[in-house]
């Protein structure tokens, strides 16, 4: 932050006054969150998610890293989580999403873990497309992208897609 | 004296000011500001307290070396007196300042218990020494930065957000151009990081609030009569080399006696350096300039303290006999087994002999799990920390409780000593656990539990859920070895009201007549 020195960047403690109840049209497992403000108004959003190991999602991705912008009561998100994350992502739409695979955490997470649960894989995987992003950024952890269930959740709303196959993917 | 320079009166006011400041200062920053590191000496007021270095030496019977600064002030006070009653301390001038604002009770009898302090001052040594804890109860820093820290405080952050709450809400966009950058600065500077709840708020403000309603009786009521730091100055002050000298041949118009706010000059116009604060507005507002302070060689005759040997000794006597009332007690056969004490507490008694219930760890507490006790912990143990679970947690990377306090009764811990310190153990009620109690799915225990290798792991099992559906779910269960008692699981368990985890002290390090069946001693 410091070292980049610019004044147009800032970056904020969430602002308790700035979630705002907002109801999922499309959602199939919650029709209403509370969600912060400039995440929703916001011209660009870019979701940056750092890949690691989740108990009950498996690994925290793009869709999971989004229930960062949630207030409320996180906890009832736990149960039926994939189709929630998914209607979640009707609604909270990146226009690029990054995740940081520089180091991954294997096992242990998200809280929890050791030097030995990580790592090193240098990578930076990018896409608009929020669920190929995080279908491919699954294989990283030698996982199938259909073992992620809010993966599936949101290819099957049409959120995006999931089919290795289907995807263009260029390495730089 | 000059009329328009700075009088020694106005300097003493100035001092005081830049005191207060500066205990403001450190007192808002007595918090988390990002990192893991204090990096002002925030609990400087509390060491440089004879009173409360006396007291933890006595406790701990051996000198805590934390409290070195308040051999400064005791050799100050040798040379000058009690000078830091009326130039440095701010709880004395939040009463000189808000003396103007207190309507006055009739005058009564100003003398009767100027020696009450004395008596407690003893009282308070001799248990300390013996054990009972009562220190924190009377001295003034105590019950100023606790009555700040766990109410005043916090309420003046609820009070600023409702405002830029409603303005943020209810206001058109050109008032917010105006209120927002101004809560931004605040948020940036005096107001507290989150907004913290607090057990006892409204007795911490009444303790406080009490010192003010006796300004109503006289003037520094507090100071004259009860304040144990002033009765170990005043003690001091009897040897001091720096006296006020009054006048004896002067016009008798009595102006220096009714001004003195400490009643320090008696009829004859003698100073007592026992009570005088150097405050200087006797010498500045005497028409004939009778009155001056300095090094007097001559007339060094010591005055009385004016105790009562009866009394005194009785005093001496109800702080020798008490302590063992305590050991009476069911508590000192078996603990509270939820009062679960910070990392780095030393053993109980150890641990409420020095602690002087500041709050300080309280404030600085970054989960706001630190909650003072009410009485579970005995009369003598109201205010001290302890982690209260549910409403918040110990957060694993940080250590700060132990790097504010002022008396060691929380040790300094290094980060992996912090995570090697066991403070409790957690156990799961599974008639409440979702995957236990009605087959449903629930993992936000082991999700949130920050060891290394997670202390709560899952087995899992097929159950009837409450459709009379055979289901596989994940069961959670703990193991002892890896729990350190953080207790965030029992904050994050998703049910309303009472936890389906709950955090015990049972395994403390501290403790080894608390330790769980399998657990090896520390050898």
């Amino acid at each position: 932050m410091k070292s980049i020195k610019d004044k147009r960047l800032a970056y904020y403690h969430p602002d308790d006054r700035k979630f705002i109840p907002v109801n999922i049209e499309r959602g199939k497992a919650v029709n209403r969150l509370e969600i912060y403000r400039d995440a929703l108004e916001a011209d660009t959003y870019i979701n940056v998610p750092v890949a690691k190991h989740h108990s009950l999602s498996r690994l925290t991705l793009g869709l999971k890293n989004s229930m960062g912008v949630l207030g409320g009561n996180r906890g009832s998100m736990h149960h039926n989580l994939g189709q929630k994350l998914a209607d979640l992502a009707t609604v909270i739409r990146p226009k690029l999403t990054l995740i940081d695979a520089t180091r991954i955490l294997l096992r242990n997470g998200p809280q929890g873990g050791s030097l030995d649960d990580v790592k090193i894989l240098d990578t930076l995987v990018a896409s608009a497309d929020p669920v190929a992003c995080d279908a491919f950024a699954t294989t990283l952890f030698d996982l199938a992208p259909d073992e992620i269930a809010s993966t599936v959740a949101a290819y099957k709303m049409g959120l995006g897609e999931m089919d290795l196959e289907r995807m263009q993917i260029i390495q730089a | 004296m000059k009329k328009n320079g700075m009088t020694l009166r106005h300097w003493r006011r100035l001092s005081q000011a830049l005191c207060f400041i500066l205990f403001i200062f450190l007192f808002i920053k007595t918090d988390y500001s990002g990192s893991n590191e204090i990096p002002y000496a925030v609990n400087i007021l509390f060491r440089i307290d004879p009173f409360l270095a006396a007291s933890a030496s006595l406790a701990a019977k051996a000198l805590v070396s934390l409290m070195w600064p308040s051999l400064i002030f005791i050799g100050l006070t040798f040379i000058f007196g009690r000078f830091f009653c009326g130039w440095i301390c701010p709880m004395g001038a939040l009463l000189d300042g808000a003396h103007r604002f207190i309507p006055q009770a009739r005058p009564g009898n100003a003398n009767r218990f100027r020696t009450f302090k004395f008596y407690l001052l003893g009282f308070l040594l001799i248990g300390a020494f013996l054990g009972l804890p009562l220190t924190g109860y009377f001295d003034p820093f105590s019950i100023l930065v606790r009555g700040l820290a766990l109410s005043v405080y916090p309420a003046l952050n609820v009070l600023t957000v409702s405002f830029f709450t409603f303005t943020y809400q209810q206001m058109p966009d050109w008032v917010n151009m105006l209120t927002e950058p101004v809560y931004s600065f605040l948020k940036a500077t005096i107001l507290p990081f989150q907004q913290n709840h607090y057990h006892l708020g409204f007795v911490s403000l009444f303790l406080l609030a009490t010192i003010f309603i006796l300004e109503r009786l006289e003037r520094r009521f507090f100071c004259r009569n009860a304040c144990p730091v002033g009765a170990f100055y005043a003690i001091t002050s009897r040897f001091s080399l720096m006296r006020g000298k009054g006048g004896s041949s002067c016009g008798r118009c009595r102006n220096c006696i009714s001004v003195c706010r400490m009643d320090a000059i008696d009829e004859n116009r003698r100073i007592s350096p026992l009570e005088c604060t150097l405050c200087m507005d006797c010498l500045d507002l005497c028409p004939g300039s009778k009155i001056s302070f300095g090094f007097q060689k001559k007339d060094l005759t010591r005055p009385g303290f004016g105790l009562s040997r009866r009394t005194f000794i009785g005093s001496l006597a109800i702080g020798t006999a008490l302590p063992f009332v305590l050991d009476t007690r069911v508590m000192a056969q078996r603990a509270d087994p939820f009062l679960v004490r910070p990392p780095g507490a030393l053993p109980e008694k150890e641990f409420l002999g020095r602690c002087v219930r500041c709050g300080e760890c309280m404030k600085v507490c970054i989960g706001n799990g630190l909650q003072p006790t009410f009485l579970s912990a005995g009369l003598e143990g109201i205010f001290s920390p302890r982690l209260n679970a549910r409403s918040g947690y110990c957060e694993y990377n940080c250590t700060l409780c132990g790097q504010v306090c002022p008396t060691g009764a929380l040790a300094k811990l290094s980060l992996d000593r912090k995570h090697a310190t066991k403070i409790g153990n957690i156990f799961f009620d599974k008639n409440r656990c979702l995957p236990f109690a009605k087959g449903i799915p629930c993992i936000v225990c082991e999700e949130h539990c920050p060891t290394p290798a997670k202390a709560i792991q899952f087995r899992e099992a097929m159950v009837l859920n409450n459709q009379g559906e055979n289901v596989l779910v994940k069961q959670p269960y703990v193991i002892d070895e890896r729990c350190i008692g953080c207790g965030i699981c029992e904050t994050r368990c998703p049910l309303p009201g009472k936890s389906a985890v709950r955090l015990t002290s049972a395994g403390e390090s501290r403790n080894p007549g608390n330790a769980l069946p399998n657990q090896a001693l520390p050898g």
